[in-house]
């Protein structure tokens, strides 16, 4: 094999090599946000009292029965965390942040 | 007692080590002599002694002992290296005095009546060994990261300096407190005797865990006790190693990223020089607060021993390894190497042969 051949060799098998790492490193994490079930939040400025029993924003709303949505007091006076749960597949995790970030 | 910060001395991160150079920083024991001008100590105290600070410098009225203009009798090299020189401090390399440290039969304490504390007769020796800088030092970046009641506090690193954080942003009434690392030990540890919670970052992506346990906003103070040897990727390390920068920032750049808008990180962990890749638009643009400082020990050490008195703050499960002073380069490869689920190693001059 030639210096030059050999170079290229050594050059795919290196970055063969990392690919394979990274994705093995990748794999051992749960997937951060897409896993049904997880939650996704949101804060707002608003006090809970005011929130709780009042009809979801409507980004929120359209997502229907594809998610459970939850509302807590947040600590320190930071006024409610909404904490939306996806149920199953109909709506993906990007839907939700982004309805969460227009609800916000 | 064996702390991470010593590794960087014995893996060469610092190099301002010489020959005969005695380490160790965090001690306690009983007073053998007291020189002329010491008053507030006598032959047979039980004591714990912080870094070296005069007591009457600018900084030390500032209560910023390590800060001290008058202890670090090799001032110019740490003026070339940071632009100004700190406070002196035990066994840390010529950069930080050239003073002997503990891991000796006898140490000498310059200021005794600043840096040494009357150990309390409820407080066992052990337990108030890490009243010297483990527990300062984590005290002091929730101190001074500012943890309030109803913040959310992640702190990473789940070694003695990360769990005494993570205790104080408990005590100082946070409402949730995350503790960050790897090692399945050290975790449990963190949920028994500390009170936080735990992620592991080889299993779980810790910016989206963050962000949704704080409802979305991430942590309000973001503490870093990890230091400059972080578990990295080989790019870090690679660029180490050629001394292409001289630390590895992985959780600084992590806590920047992960905490709030307005939010405050303080760095813990020891760094020496430069770093790459540190997020400055993140930080900028978040309008964080990013502090730092070695440990100002004689401004907690006092409220620690009481705390620890009242058994708010406990410390004996962080001892893992008590061992023979004779033992200590075994007790540092098991500190190292994290084996046989090692937190910190405790070397007894006394049992020495």
């Amino acid at each position: 094999m030639r210096p030059s051949t050999r170079a290229a060799v050594l050059l795919t098998a290196t970055a063969a090599t990392a690919v394979a790492a990274r994705r093995l490193v990748a794999a051992r994490k749960e997937p951060p946000a897409d896993r049904i079930g997880r939650t996704h939040a949101v804060t707002v400025e608003r006090p809970y009292d005011e929130l709780d029993g009042q009809e979801l924003p409507d980004p929120l709303r359209e997502l229907g029965d594809a998610v459970t949505v939850e509302l807590r007091e947040a600590p320190g006076d930071r006024g409610t965390e909404i904490h939306v749960r996806r149920v199953d597949d109909r709506v993906r995790a990007g839907d939700v942040r982004r309805a969460l970030r227009e609800a916000r | 007692m064996t702390c991470g910060s010593d590794l960087h001395l014995l893996g060469g991160y610092i190099p301002f080590m010489e020959k005969g150079d005695v380490l160790g920083h965090e001690f306690a024991g009983e007073i053998v002599e007291v020189g002329p001008d010491v008053k507030a100590h006598r032959v047979g105290d039980r004591v714990v002694v912080s870094f070296i600070a005069c007591g009457k410098c600018h900084y030390c009225h500032r209560r910023e002992f390590s800060l001290c203009d008058n202890t670090n009798t090799n001032p110019a090299i740490t003026e070339s290296l940071w632009g100004h020189a700190v406070g002196g401090c035990f066994g840390y390399s010529h950069a930080l005095g050239g003073n002997a440290g503990s891991h000796a039969e006898y140490v000498r304490v310059p200021f005794a009546d600043i840096g040494a504390f009357t150990i309390p007769d409820a407080v066992s020796e052990e337990r108030a060994l890490f009243a010297s800088d483990s527990a300062s030092t984590g005290w002091m970046g929730a101190d001074l990261g500012g943890v309030r009641p109803g913040h959310v506090v992640a702190v990473w690193g789940a070694g003695a300096v990360g769990q005494m954080a993570a205790r104080a942003a408990i005590l100082l009434g946070a409402e949730r407190v995350v503790v960050i690392d790897r090692l399945d030990y050290r975790l449990r540890q963190v949920e028994k005797f500390v009170g936080a919670e735990t992620l592991d970052f080889e299993r779980t992506n810790i910016h989206e865990e963050l962000r949704e346990l704080s409802g979305g906003r991430g942590p309000d103070v973001c503490i870093e006790a990890v230091g400059m040897e972080a578990q990295s990727s080989p790019y870090d390390k690679v660029k180490q190693q050629l001394r292409l920068q001289t630390d590895r920032p992985t959780a600084v750049r992590e806590a920047v990223h992960a905490c709030a808008k307005g939010g405050s990180v303080f760095v813990l962990g020891v760094f020496a020089g430069f770093v790459d890749k540190f997020p400055l638009g993140a930080m900028m643009n978040k309008g964080l607060t990013v502090r730092g400082a070695q440990m100002h020990g004689q401004r907690y050490i006092p409220m620690l021993l009481d705390r620890m008195a009242r058994d708010e703050l406990t410390t004996e499960h962080l001892a893992t390894h008590t061992m023979p002073l004779t033992e200590a380069a075994e007790g540092y490869r098991l500190f190292k190497e994290k084996e046989d689920d090692c937190v910190r190693a405790v070397f007894l001059p006394s049992s020495s042969s």
